[in-house]
């Protein structure tokens, strides 16, 4: 990476001093991959470093403010007005500090005091390279969000308008009589537009937690609750679902489990991994959940018998909208947003989240949740 | 005569189901699979007289990655792209691929919302240039 630095000064010999001390001199910070080599241009008026400016990026300018034609201070507002990223750097005699300081007011970003050492020089150069790359990294990082902002929405649109696409699909054909004059020919396709709705209505309760999740702020209060008793809760209430399947439940939890959370998060987390043990399970399968607790965090683990994700999918089913193959194909409903909501929730408590895979026979979801987070040390 | 055969690769099996539905309605067999992976381990014994794709499977881009895939076994097989991307992101697929056809290894693009008697014309047109 290369800063481009200008000198304006009409003594050729500071000019000369300034190179000289610049030349072969590049900036290190421990956070960059490689230093910041500097490269140096120079203009003997304030009409020539205009000039420079119209065809060169420039980073930062040295500028003097006693110059021949045009001074230095009056080059400034042009300067910051039409190149605002540029740092400016007054160069002056401690006689005219006064000057300085009035450049400062008008936007210059230090200014450096003649007679000056070339160490005086290189810190005052350090320290505006240092506020440029800092800004255009928080310009990227800004950049990034949006992008991500964008992609979120436009995939949103797609998920939303698929459903709409399929149901005009089915309503076309019952409007032609593609199946005949007879509405029992019908059912089997209404029994898939009722499906679909169900599919849309789902992803809009998803969104709702998922809009809350990235807000900030708790669904519902923090208390001490018992995660056990969480579990056990949410197990209850998908029962009526486990048993559709035949599939029965293998409970090994051997203390409370408590920690500091909302209930309300711990349920929408709970509950949407062991919908997906239940869901993506095969008939008469097992859903096995252990909970353990160490001094430091809280462990569980909650593994199904079912379809398995391929290893191409398994880095992929934390992003949003994300569904495996396996589950797309065998029309198994649901919305690509229930893992990314629990991989938010748990980093939202400091935890993290792993997955085993192994197709057609397993997934195992492993939580760590750690206990030593400042709330859960205040209570402890 | 022998029906003339068409390989369907979405992963959207609702609006698969309506494809088939249709092309099996205008007297074309056909064979479906859903995913881009699922096509390509089973490319090389199935036999088709035309494939109709979706863009967006698994990757972005799993409709082009097939079509490629089949036009380097067989280049005569004709190949419809569908996809719902304009409707979606306001970007033009198709005024780019009428700039520039042969960068695409396609035949002919659709969206997704093209009524079936229109389909039907179309794949009716690519059969009947490639005798």
């Amino acid at each position: 990476m290369t800063y481009n630095v200008l000198i304006v000064d009409d003594e050729e010999g500071i000019r000369m001093a300034i190179k000289r001390a610049l030349t072969n001199y590049h900036i290190d910070f421990p956070f960059l991959d490689e230093p910041i080599e500097i490269n140096v241009h120079e203009a003997d008026s304030a009409e020539k470093a205009l000039e420079i400016l119209k065809d060169t990026s420039i980073d930062i300018i040295l500028l003097d403010n006693k110059l021949p034609g045009m001074q230095g201070l009056d080059i400034m507002p042009y300067i910051n007005e039409h190149y605002p990223d540029i740092k400016i750097l007054i160069i002056t005699s401690f006689a005219s500090l006064d000057i300085a300081l009035e450049a400062t007011k008008h936007g210059a970003f230090d200014f450096i005091p003649k007679p000056f050492t070339p160490g005086e020089l290189k810190n005052a150069i350090e320290t505006a390279t240092k506020q440029i790359y800092l800004n255009n990294i928080l310009k990227d990082m800004d950049r990034e969000a949006r992008k991500i902002r964008f992609k979120f929405l436009s995939i949103l649109s797609h998920e939303l308008k698929t459903p709409i696409n399929t149901l005009e699909g089915y309503m076309m054909m019952m409007k032609e009589k593609q199946l005949g004059p007879n509405i029992d020919n019908y059912m089997d396709l209404i029994d898939k537009m009722l499906n679909k709705l169900d599919d849309m209505r789902a992803l809009i309760m998803d969104l709702l937690d998922f809009t809350n999740l990235n807000s900030d702020k708790t669904i519902g209060e923090k208390e001490f609750l018992s995660l056990k008793d969480v579990i056990i809760f949410c197990v209850d209430s998908q029962r009526p679902l486990a048993i559709q399947k035949s599939i029965s439940f293998d409970i090994d939890i051997k203390t409370s489990l408590n920690f500091f959370a909302s209930k309300n998060e711990m349920e929408i987390l709970f509950n949407n991994l062991i919908n997906n043990a239940i869901k993506y399970n095969k008939n008469n399968g097992k859903v096995i959940i252990k909970g353990e607790e160490t001094d430091s965090s809280i462990i569980i683990k909650i593994k199904d018998t079912g379809i398995g994700i391929a290893p191409d999918d398994l880095s992929k089913i934390f992003d949003e909208f994300y569904r495996s193959v396996e589950a797309k194909s065998r029309r198994l409903s649901g919305t690509g947003l229930g893992l990314s909501i629990v991989k938010r929730m748990i980093e939202l408590y400091n935890g993290t989240i792993d997955v085993a895979s192994k197709l057609n026979e397993f997934t195992e979801f492993t939580i760590i949740l750690p206990k030593n987070t400042n709330t859960n040390q205040a209570i402890n | 005569m022998e029906k003339i055969k068409i390989l369907l690769v979405d992963d959207d099996p609702d609006f698969a189901d309506q494809m088939l539905f249709y092309l099996n309605k205008f007297g074309y067999d056909t064979i479906y699979l859903p995913s881009q992976r699922s096509a390509e381990s089973r490319l090389k014994d199935l036999h088709f007289d035309l494939a109709i794709l979706d863009l967006m499977m698994e990757e972005d881009d799993s409709g082009l990655q097939l079509a490629r895939k089949i036009k380097a076994i067989s280049p005569e097989i004709p190949i419809i792209l569908l996809t719902a991307i304009t409707n979606e992101t306001g970007y033009s697929f198709s005024q780019e691929f009428k700039n520039s056809p042969e960068l695409l290894p396609i035949d002919k693009y659709c969206e997704k919302g093209i009524r079936p008697d229109v389909l039907n014309k179309i794949i009716e047109q690519l059969i009947t240039i490639k005798k």
